[in-house]
């Protein structure tokens, strides 16, 4: 919508008055209570997005690259851009919880899982998604009916969910570690 | 025409419903136990097929909620699949089917592989579990194919005619032969229940198998029960060999 002229001024010294109000109230926000609690301030390196290295050394494995967009701990989830109906779809309680969660945002960049197979059906390539790791479990292979396994060295602890980044709904997960 | 005692009964059963509804709203229509032990230990309630070496394993399974133990006391659960296994020991399967484990909210479609070396120093790629939303429905019938590719040596697994995962090594060389098709319910304790009730069995259908290169999916040759270790578990033959109920009655 065009201002009019008239207008013009009132605008130009709300606008001020709001920067300067802005600014005041980034001097005061309080410290991040993000994963990142207690570290030192960020620096032009911190923020640099880490790389999830559990995520890309499981995919890796699999012939799978992912690029990391950026990081966001499980309470930015909703403002990272899940939320409304989306959010519903997908809650880390569906899996029991966990003791630790993390939340990285990445971009797959090769569905296929292993190099000889055809793409994976849900792991679409370009696709945007939120991998939730969930770590601290304790998860045992399932075995054959005629000699189960039983060894404790079996168990995994992580189970990556993931999470498409625009609609909020899962695509899979899977069992790490 | 129904007797006077079975109307009272009734009447006396529906009240005590209401009266405990009041109070416990969401009471299950099951009667799961708690758990019994703080570790898993794998009970079957299925078939298995020594027909000879199998390359596919096949069957439509009817998928019914999972009901555990109550008292989660660090593992539970159960699920039932379709499954293509080695013969050296157990951990040598690729399978898909519904699960519901520890203390996961809700039954889940799952595919998981193990290529049978994971020992003490297991590292973290022997075996993998994978779970896949919104092909669980209850109640609803899908088709399961674990099948072996004569050109990578992989398994794959299929649901519906979509395939959700592939072993990332060849079963050639990990596991032993001969290879074997399997259709099972499994619980991880005695509390669980295994999948299926009195009223609404956990059917296996159209269950099936490859024996040779090109040949058609043929009836297993040797389809046989396995032992019902956990009390309260129930098998029955609906069209041997090629159909049968698995449900509970805890």
């Amino acid at each position: 919508m065009k201002t009019s002229k008239a207008s013009r001024p009132v605008t130009a010294f709300a606008g001020t008055v709001l920067l300067l109000g802005l600014l005041a109230s980034c001097a005061n926000t309080p410290p991040s209570t993000s994963l990142n609690a207690g570290a030192d301030p960020p620096s032009a390196v911190a923020a640099t997005p880490p790389v999830p290295q559990d995520l890309v050394k499981l995919l890796a494995s699999d012939g799978v690259q992912v690029e990391t967009a950026s990081l966001a701990d499980a309470s930015q989830v909703e403002q990272s851009g899940i939320s409304g109906d989306a959010a519903t779809k997908f809650s880390v309680d569906e899996y029991g919880g966990a003791p630790e969660v993390h939340v990285f945002l990445v971009r797959v960049t090769n569905a296929n899982a292993h190099p000889t197979d055809e793409p994976n059906a849900l792991l679409i390539s370009g696709a945007l998604a939120y991998l939730v790791q969930m770590q601290g479990l304790a998860m045992e292979p399932m075995g054959g009916g005629s000699d189960p396994s039983k060894d404790d060295g079996a168990t995994h602890s992580e189970l990556d969910v993931f999470v498409d980044a625009m609609a909020g709904t899962e695509l899979f997960s899977i069992t790490v570690r | 025409m129904r007797s006077p005692w079975r109307v009272s009964a009734t009447v006396c059963l529906l009240v005590s419903f209401a009266s405990l509804g009041a109070t416990w709203r969401s009471a299950p229509a099951f009667a799961n136990g708690p758990c019994i032990w703080n570790q898993a230990i794998h009970t079957f309630t299925g078939v298995e097929d020594f027909g000879g070496t199998a390359y596919i394993a096949e069957g439509n399974l009817r998928d019914r909620l999972v009901h555990q133990c109550t008292g989660f006391d660090g593992s539970s659960g159960a699920s039932a699949w379709v499954m293509l296994s080695g013969s050296g020991n157990g951990s040598e399967y690729a399978q898909a089917g519904y699960i519901k484990v520890n203390q996961m909210n809700n039954t889940k479609t799952f595919t998981e592989w193990n290529d049978g070396e994971c020992g003490s120093s297991c590292g973290s790629s022997h075996w993998t579990r994978t779970l896949w939303p919104g092909i669980f429905q209850g109640g609803h019938v899908h088709e399961y194919i674990i099948g072996y590719s004569f050109t990578t040596g992989h398994v794959s697994m299929a649901i519906d005619n979509t395939t959700y995962d592939t072993t990332p090594f060849s079963i050639e060389t990990e596991w032993s032969a001969p290879w074997h098709g399997q259709w099972e319910g499994e619980l991880l304790d005695y509390g669980d229940d295994i999948p299926g009730t009195a009223d609404a069995h956990a059917t296996f259908t159209h269950i099936g198998v490859q024996y040779c290169r090109g040949c058609a999916v043929v009836d297993p040759g040797d389809a046989q029960k396995e032992n019902e270790l956990a009390p309260d578990t129930h098998f029955q033959w609906v069209n041997q060999p090629v159909a049968f109920d698995i449900w509970d009655t805890s």
